[in-house]
């Protein structure tokens, strides 16, 4: 990973990326490529993320010139990939959670297994299914989440824990309707 | 000192781990985020118009842009619109029962070309023209609107008195009367005159040029001129001239025009004038001739002496320049600032 951390080093990215260097904008993707994932995969199924990432990503590099202030790519780069979700469900029908069950790589049980926990953490408030998903799916601490998405560390630990909590709850009750 | 935070895994994702939240990882790991980004189209030559195209120079440029035509056309015309009626202007009753065109003005009604307002000994009616006129019409007065579109105004007093207060540029308002004409230069004044043309002519703002035949004449803020009938125009004066000044020129303008009653009048004139009287002196010099002529000038020259330039010579032989030059000692102005009496529109 090369996260741009700095607020003048994001800076020289963006404006570097916006004069048409590919090698910044790779290091803006790098940065940033986790917390577009994480948006998306909190609402399409799993097997059109990847492409919508790169949707995502191509959009952005077009209208960079657009964005006024670098230091908000972040929560810029997470409004695109919210409209990209949209127009994904407005150009296809939602799949069923079970594609994503089959798209997911691995044991299939285990795979079945992850498909049930991410379509429970997709069903949370939308706030909690984000940051969980960066959490436990993209691997980022809470500062890094902060970071990436302009959200406060403050409002991040509350929808970290917050959204745990009810995730245990329902994984509770899912396992006690399952039964012995 | 405060205690350590105690460790949270959930926050840091690193030490020693919550059992469950490092399950819930492992299971969801599979949907992590991996794929490089593909390769990116090249650099379009537009973008360079993009890039100027959604600066904060350009978008601010472009704002102050529209704004500059908004304030230099629009607002303009609007504000043409507002201030200068079309082909109608308000007429309203100011006091008892004024009458429009032979009816009684209750309250407000349009006043078109060709329209007729009287008042009685009792009633008063004041003419809204926009936001550049109003003309108030005083007891026992009888005025017609002659013509009405954007940029003429011209009224006809048959009898009685108008008070009026315009903001305009000169020769917007147009009052005839039974004698001479009255045009607005941008001023405030009060126009008397009877069936026969006998009256006055009071500036308290600005200027007004009388006009009669071929005989024109300016008279300035705090000056009256007296009218007569048979179209006789008498010479302006400020109204706090002395009373044997204002009475001798009565006499020189509208009195016995014998030499002799002319002589003692003229006499008595310079004698009662005050160096602001010169005023008149310099409007007299206009027509005056021969004796007369000489003595206005010399009597002048002693109460106001004009500058260096200007010679004895030349202001009798009438050199426009030196007139000119002369009547600038005086320090009553031009008659071409009439923006500077916009608050005579405002009502008072």
């Amino acid at each position: 990973m090369d996260p741009a951390t700095t607020r003048s080093e994001l800076a020289g990215l963006v404006a570097a990326a916006r004069q048409g260097d590919h090698a910044a904008f790779h290091a803006l993707y790098r940065s940033y490529a986790r917390m577009v994932h994480a948006v998306l995969l909190a609402r399409v199924p799993y097997h059109a993320v990847e492409d919508l990432v790169q949707d995502v990503f191509l959009q952005a590099y077009r209208e960079l010139p657009r964005l006024r202030d670098p230091a908000a790519i972040g929560g810029w780069l997470a409004a695109i990939a919210r409209n990209c979700s949209r127009d994904h469900f407005r150009r296809t029908r939602e799949t069923s959670e079970l594609t994503d069950e089959h798209a997911a790589p691995g044991d299939p049980a285990a795979a079945a297994e992850a498909a049930a926990v991410l379509a429970i953490i997709r069903g949370l408030p939308e706030a909690y299914s984000e940051t969980l998903i960066l959490r436990l799916v993209e691997g980022m601490t809470g500062s890094e989440i902060s970071e990436r998405t302009g959200l406060s560390p403050g409002s991040v630990r509350v929808n970290l824990h917050r959204g745990m909590k009810l995730l245990r709850e329902r994984l509770e009750r899912r396992d006690s309707h399952a039964g012995p | 000192m405060p205690a350590p935070e105690p460790h949270d895994y959930l926050w840091e994702a690193s030490g020693q781990p919550d059992p469950e939240i490092a399950r819930i990882e492992q299971l969801l790991v599979r949907y992590r985020q991996a794929a490089p980004l593909r390769a990116l189209p090249p650099l379009q030559r537009a973008r360079r118009w993009e890039l100027l195209l959604w600066s904060r120079t350009f978008r601010v440029s472009a704002f102050a842009a529209a704004a500059a035509l908004l304030l230099l056309f629009v607002c303009p015309w609007a504000l043409r619109r507002v201030a200068y009626p079309g082909d109608a202007c308000d007429a309203m009753c100011l006091m008892g029962k004024p009458h429009i065109n032979g009816r009684t003005l209750e309250t407000t009604a349009d006043l078109r070309a060709g329209g007729l307002v009287e008042t009685d000994g009792a009633s008063q009616a004041e003419i809204r023209i926009g936001l550049v006129g109003r003309v108030t019409l005083h007891p026992n007065s009888r005025m017609r609107m002659v013509e009405m579109r954007r940029g003429r105004y011209r009224m006809a007093l048959e009898r009685g008195k108008i008070s009026a207060r315009t903001l305009a540029p000169p020769f917007t308002f147009v009052v005839d009367t039974p004698g001479p004409t009255a045009y607005d230069v941008g001023c405030a004044f009060t126009l008397e005159t009877d069936e026969h043309g006998s009256g006055l002519l009071h500036v308290t703002s600005g200027w007004v040029q009388l006009e009669l035949d071929d005989r024109q004449i300016l008279i300035p803020a705090g000056a009256a001129s007296l009218l007569r009938p048979g179209g006789n125009l008498g010479t302006p004066y400020f109204e706090d001239a002395p009373e044997s000044f204002r009475a001798a020129l009565e006499r020189l303008d509208f009195g016995p025009q014998d030499p002799a009653s002319r002589d003692a009048a003229l006499a008595e004139l310079l004698a009662a004038a005050r160096p602001r009287d010169v005023f008149t002196f310099q409007e007299m010099l206009r027509t005056a001739s021969g004796d007369g002529r000489r003595r206005l000038v010399d009597r002048g020259i002693e109460l106001v002496p004009p500058p260096s330039s200007v010679t004895r010579a030349g202001l009798l032989r009438g050199d426009d320049a030196m007139v000119s030059a002369w009547r600038n000692q005086l320090g009553i102005g031009g008659p071409k600032r009439w923006w500077v009496n916009w608050r005579d529109i405002l009502p008072q």
